[in-house]
């Protein structure tokens, strides 16, 4: 899903974006996000009472913040950057694949963007 | 009444209603977590938004799951003073005070004390070099918009002290940003303080030698602070800032842990300078006219903004600017039309504003 939002995708992004509303109304629960947490808890109810009063695991924070459903996602504007991923950018090369986005590069490439 | 669901987007749901006058309720906060209910830094900015504005109500059930609040207006004004605690960034709230700023009914002056460089929020340093500037070319205003850091404060402890000053806009004029532009130059600071002062320059040393590789036009100004100015914990960062030629700013950062003990190895100031240039060539990558951090800012801009159509140009959306868009439509009832790139895998997103204004300051 996380993947889903940082792909440019066509003509489903709106729908992706849109398709969750934003507010919780109580009588209709149709929020994707509530009904995530419904399914949840009806697991949870079927089992012993040892089950009853375990707290939610919450994974760590990185993993939370990528997930735009979670109700619970931490309220930051920054986006956890996955650490293997920028490390990436120290490989010989890498950074010369963004040649054409500086005044160095070549400006007619970067015009047809 | 608007009702909501879980601890997520708090702020931008307070500002929204603030701005847009509408009552809100939101259940189920942390209602499956360990320490259910609001966090102290939630009830900090609550706090902080009481005093910003005249007339608010805000009721917290027992367990703090539940959270009723009825703006009221903003009275801004000057002579204010907030501590913003040690759980949150100074960031944190620069974000509420700058928005509500605006539509105040006294131009804003106020001092925050508090962590001012932290690595969950933008430092105040971000907020310096690129995030004011943007708010100033979004609000079409030319000056009066500042920020100035008169002590730092590293994690845990904090100490720093910043002061803010937010004029006034009556009206803000439409957004238009589709050109991204080229980078032509990039500028930071490299902050430390209670560390040594050679760190600073060892920070410049790890940047430049990821960044110099595509530009020579690499300037980083350090900053020392030493003594009363440093606050009451060790710690160090860098924030750069890529200008492109149509005026866009793109901004990454990085700082160093919160416990520099133990992590001497990962914490070196070369590497932490180094981080802070890979996180700048991935904004740039990502391409859009702001990087990831303000996605949301400039799209609650472009709602704001008047009955005319606004557009600007994102990089792959982030989950805050998914929930930026989603909190715009339940709040204001503006949708953005989304038109995606595939080539430069950048997504054009484009709106007519809800023509808010300043409900104290008379147009003339």
């Amino acid at each position: 899903r996380a993947a889903a939002l940082f792909s440019a995708r066509g003509g489903d992004l709106a729908a992706h974006i849109y398709g969750v509303p934003a507010t919780a109304e109580p009588q209709g629960q149709d929020a994707a996000a509530l009904r995530g947490h419904v399914a949840k808890n009806k697991d949870g109810e079927s089992d012993s009472d040892e089950e009853l009063f375990v707290p939610r695991q919450r994974s760590s924070s990185g993993g939370a913040a990528c997930d735009a459903e979670d109700p619970e996602a931490p309220d930051t504007v920054r986006d956890a950057l996955d650490e293997a991923h920028l490390a990436g950018w120290g490989d010989p090369g890498a950074a010369e694949r963004l040649r054409d986005r500086f005044v160095t590069g070549d400006w007619e490439a970067a015009a047809q963007r | 009444m608007l009702r909501f669901r879980g601890s997520q987007h708090l702020r931008q749901r307070l500002v929204c209603a603030t701005l847009s006058g509408r009552l809100i309720r939101i259940d189920g906060i942390r209602e499956r977590d360990e320490s259910p209910g609001l966090r102290d830094y939630e009830a900090n900015l609550l706090r902080l938004i009481e005093k910003l504005t005249n007339g608010c109500v805000v009721e917290i059930n027992e367990t703090g799951t539940s959270l009723r609040y009825k703006p009221g207006f903003v009275t801004g004004g000057s002579g204010l003073v907030h501590d913003c605690g040690t759980s949150r960034g100074i960031g944190y709230y620069l974000e509420v005070l700058v928005c509500l700023g605006l539509f105040g009914k006294k131009p804003l002056a106020i001092t925050l004390r508090g962590v001012t460089n932290d690595a969950l929020d933008p430092s105040v340093d971000v907020w310096r070099s690129a995030t004011l500037p943007l708010v100033r070319q979004l609000a079409g205003m030319e000056s009066g918009l500042a920020l100035k850091v008169l002590r730092r404060g590293a994690r845990p402890d904090g100490g720093g002290e910043v002061h803010l000053t937010v004029p006034l806009a009556a009206r803000l004029p439409p957004v238009s940003m589709a050109d991204e532009g080229m980078v032509k130059r990039i500028r930071g600071v490299a902050y430390s303080m209670r560390v040594s002062p050679q760190a600073s320059n060892r920070l410049v040393d790890g940047a430049r030698g990821v960044l110099n590789a595509l530009l020579a036009d690499v300037y980083v100004f350090t900053d020392h602070m030493a003594g009363a100015e440093a606050g009451s914990s060790p710690g160090y960062g860098l924030a750069l800032v890529a200008e492109t030629t149509a005026g866009r700013l793109l901004s990454a950062e990085a700082v160093s842990p919160a416990q520099l003990q133990g992590h001497e190895e990962a914490a070196m100031p070369e590497a932490v300078g180094r981080s802070a240039a890979h996180a700048l060539l991935e904004e740039i990558s990502r391409g859009g006219v702001v990087d990831s951090e303000h996605q949301g800012l400039v799209l609650l801009f472009c709602a704001m903004g008047p009955v005319e159509l606004s557009e600007v140009r994102l990089g792959p959306l982030t989950p805050h600017a998914v929930r930026t868009l989603r909190h715009l439509k339940a709040f204001f009832g503006v949708t953005f039309n989304v038109r995606p790139e595939a080539a430069s895998r950048t997504i054009f997103l484009s709106c007519i504003g809800t023509g808010l204004r300043n409900a104290s300051k008379r147009l003339t």
